[in-house]
């Protein structure tokens, strides 16, 4: 073997048999993917490319035509929320929809979670019975839920509890009992998928650690403290640092509840901006001004998720297995 | 075989990506598939909103005009909705196969500026059949001047339509729920007290029986609900069919000239103000406004409604048929608050309740009517007057058609007074042109169609058409959807629908509404925001 030369070939170098089935490898991998990556490009780099540009325009409903304004769309976001007391109040009920489903969907998840990666009796019936909702359609479980509360609820405080017609809880056009049953239902279609993410994260920590912390007698509650918990914190924490943005644009799916007409108590920002573009309320006009919105919330999150990151990578305790 | 196997899944998943690729081109249905004329050289496709005004009317005329017309097929799709509605339809149109929309409400300017429907000034300027006057000359003068673009018309208005308190009129006679001219009230039926003279105090017009001032209205109600057992209204659960009907309210109080000053923001008032844009704000200080918020809570605070229709559940047709069911099942509802379509679109439930209480109760055998509405003061407008919120539901060609002179031709069709007159008799509403009808149509109408009819007709109505506004009002981040009509800020959240609002605000008044609306509206918002109109414009 150590005399061994490669042979050498003068001008074109000819590929050998392992290179030429790597580039025909690569060919085919290039073919595959060149429609998902133009893709990306138009509906993602170049929607957004779009969308940011909007922000920089005025619509002039005489001419149907964008022309660009400046930072015109800035100040009025500024003048906007400095002022209007209504948009205030959505940028602040979203945040409330945040810190539920972050402070406490998130808890209930892990602890979810973690229950039915510790198998629990009857954990796969409780797997599937909340994992279902995110199976279903959201409109089918909209309806439902709505047709439950409505027709059989409120059937139970007319027949049984002999309430007046008039008094009975109006689940969905009551303020103080509509927001509290829209982050409700928020946190209960929320468990499915983020239980399965956890339980997943879960099933990759060394049952060797596990049996060892069972040989040496530590309760379920130090387990997932001292052994489940630091094991998946790069997952637990990917999650806050990227539902972050939702501080602002927090919302249940009110949409899908109320169409164009969410009560003004429950409207969040995103809600807001969404019916500006989509539905009886949308308009060209109001185009640039979410977009500045949206970009204005942009500059406001983006240190701050990056200041987060940086701070929960402090406490990572780095555990590699 | 690894690889081989490695290489399917890739393509597979990438195909499935691909998959979205579906999402694009253009839409529409050329159908084929209903054709019933195969030899037919020439096809005409027509997009149909599905929506209140079904489209028995236009297959009747499609009918006649492929016999006139044996080369000719029409095929109508009548299962649209969102698909052609404003701007969806503006995204799409280009790329649709139908030749002809009778669309949902558009931006009219939108779709002129962009180049997206057919000029049809040959069409409108001409007459629909020899011996009739041009469209345009027997377009309403408002819509005509909202779809005339420097002499050029590119759609025609659809139909006529208006919001109110729809009464049920046997349950008013079974009942004995009119006012009487001796205070009391009455059946109005022969041998009955005579029913009262109504707000313009001459008998035998069509406010006869009917609580004639605000005072009197609320007396009324009060009988309706505690003393008859009637609840006096129902609504569905989408807030535009209660502010509708507040608009009718307003309009019923100030007439058409002062209402049409909200939206077009130039005029004077009758009592003598001037409004210009500079000063438009001033508008919300009349009194319709203050007339049909506090309607609004004097029929919350009384629960003069049907309790169903606050919990968030009730869809239109699910009002329709809780209305109707009222008074068979022994539980009456006096009024539902809805347009013109109503009836129409409720002919399923007809049958229903029909085929089980018998044919009394079946679709054209019921009668129901417009409730008119009370004078607050004695400055309300004489007379009926009516809010069309149809005037921008349009009838256009779309400008990529390959057969313009057919399309032209049928659309033509269409706008004869002929073709008018069987609009409303298979729909019961009107369309925005004059035109009589055909012998024997009215007797074919249904009570409330002949009752709509009449007062479409009447002398004493007028129908304002809500089209072209200020163009400062085209400032929807200021002026909004609903926010310039019944917005009001109350607790620091502007809100659009004050029946709601005192449903969940007990101890808020309706000077405190009223007051609110003034608020985010007030002179210096105001000004600020017509200045930085003002200064944008080019």
């Amino acid at each position: 073997m150590e005399n061994f030369h490669f042979p050498q070939v003068k001008g074109k170098k000819e590929l050998g048999g392992f290179a030429k089935k790597r580039r025909a490898d690569q060919i085919f991998l290039a073919c595959i993917f060149a429609f998902p990556i133009l893709q990306f490009f138009v509906m993602y780099v170049g929607v957004n490319i779009n969308s940011i540009l909007l922000a920089f325009q005025t619509y002039d409903a005489k001419q149907s035509a964008y022309y660009f304004s400046g930072l015109g769309n800035f100040k009025e976001v500024i003048r906007v929320f400095s002022g209007d007391t209504f948009l205030l109040g959505t940028v602040k009920r979203g945040m409330i929809y945040y810190f539920f489903s972050t402070f406490v969907g998130m808890p209930i998840n892990l602890f979810v979670a973690y229950l039915l990666y510790k198998r629990i009796r009857g954990a796969e019936f409780f797997r599937v019975v909340l994992f279902i909702p995110s199976l279903i359609s959201s409109m089918a479980m909209i309806i439902m839920f709505q047709n439950f509360l409505n027709e059989g609820v409120t059937e139970i405080f007319l027949t049984v509890l002999k309430y007046d017609p008039y008094n009975v809880p109006r689940f969905f056009t009551d303020p103080t009992i509509a927001f509290p049953l829209m982050i409700f239902y928020n946190l209960w279609v929320g468990v499915g998928g983020g239980m399965i993410i956890y339980m997943s994260a879960m099933s990759r920590v060394p049952v060797s650690v596990i049996e060892y912390g069972r040989l040496e007698g530590i309760s379920l509650l130090r387990e997932f403290v001292s052994v489940i918990f630091p094991m998946i914190y790069p997952t637990v924490t990917l999650f806050i640092v990227t539902g972050l943005p939702g501080l602002f644009m927090g919302s249940g799916p009110l949409y899908l509840f109320y169409g164009d007409h969410a009560l003004p108590e429950m409207q969040t920002l995103s809600y807001y901006l969404f019916t500006r573009i989509v539905g009886e309320n949308s308009s060209f006009q109001q185009y640039p001004f979410a977009s500045a919105v949206g970009l204005t919330i942009t500059f406001i999150m983006a240190p701050i998720v990056f200041a987060a990151r940086k701070f929960f990578n402090h406490f990572d305790p780095n555990v590699e297995y | 075989m690894k690889n081989t196997m490695k290489r399917a899944l890739c393509m597979s998943m990438a195909l499935l990506v691909c998959g979205s690729v579906t999402a694009c081109g253009g839409g529409g249905d050329d159908g084929d598939g209903d054709r019933t004329n195969p030899n037919a050289s020439q096809i005409l496709n027509i997009a149909y909103f599905n929506g209140g005004v079904s489209v028995e009317w236009l297959k009747e005329l499609e009918l006649e005009y492929e016999k006139a017309n044996p080369d000719v097929e029409v095929l109508i799709n009548s299962e649209l909705k969102d698909e052609i509605k404003n701007q969806k339809l503006m995204a799409d149109i280009a790329n649709r196969n139908e030749d002809i929309f009778f669309t949902h409400t558009i931006s009219y300017n939108e779709f002129v500026n962009r180049e997206l429907f057919l000029n049809i000034t040959d069409v409108v300027k001409a007459p629909a059949t020899t011996g009739e006057e041009t469209i345009e000359n027997r377009m309403n003068a408002n819509l005509r001047e909202y779809y005339n673009v420097n002499d050029n018309y590119y759609a025609v208005p659809f139909y006529t339509n208006f919001s109110g308190a729809i009464y049920d009129v046997d349950l008013f006679e079974e009942k004995s729920l009119y006012v009487s001219a001796d205070g009391d009230y009455t059946s109005g039926l022969a041998g009955q007290p005579a029913k009262s003279v109504g707000k313009d105090g001459v008998a035998g017009t069509y406010d006869d029986g009917f609580p004639a001032t605000f005072a009197e209205y609320k007396t009324w109600l009060n009988y309706l609900s505690k003393t008859r057992g009637v609840t006096p209204y129902i609504w569905c659960t989408d807030d535009s069919y209660r502010t509708s009907y507040l608009d009718s309210l307003q309009i019923g109080y100030e007439g058409v000239n002062d209402f049409a000053i909200n939206v077009t923001f130039n005029g004077t008032t009758k009592d003598g103000k001037v409004i210009t844009p500079e000063n438009a704000y001033e508008i919300r200080d009349l009194k319709g406004r203050q007339f049909a918020v506090e309607m609004a809570k004097e029929i919350i605070d009384n629960k003069y409604y049907y309790a169903d229709s606050v919990n968030g559940s009730i869809t239109h047709t699910q009002a329709q048929n809780a209305f109707l069911r009222s008074r068979p099942d022994g539980k009456p509802i006096a009024m539902i608050l809805e347009g013109g379509w109503w009836e129409n679109e409720a002919r399923g439930t007809f049958s229903s309740i029909a085929s089980k209480k018998g044919d009394k109760y079946a679709y054209g055998n019921r009668r129901f009517g417009y409730m008119p509405v009370p004078a607050y003061d004695d400055k309300a407008e004489a007379g009926e007057s009516f809010y069309c919120t149809s005037g921008s539901i349009a009838v256009a060609v779309n400008k990529a058609t390959k057969q313009a002179d057919l399309a032209k031709d049928f659309l033509k069709f269409t706008l004869s007074e002929h073709a008018m007159s069987t609009f409303t008799k298979h729909i019961g509403l009107s369309r925005p042109y004059s035109y009589d009808l055909e012998e024997g149509v009215y007797d074919q109408l249904t009570p409330f169609g002949q009752n709509f009819w009449d007062l479409v007709t009447s002398e004493n109505s007028k129908i304002y058409y809500a089209t072209k506004s200020h163009e400062f009002k085209s400032v929807t981040t200021f002026f909004g959807t609903y926010e310039w009509g019944w917005g009001s800020e109350v607790n620091g959240t502007t809100q659009v629908d004050p029946f709601l609002v005192f449903l969940n605000n007990k101890s808020l008044t309706a000077a405190q509404y009223i007051a609110g609306m003034k608020q985010t509206y007030n002179a210096t918002n105001y000004t600020a925001e017509y200045q930085n109109w003002l200064s944008a414009q080019k």
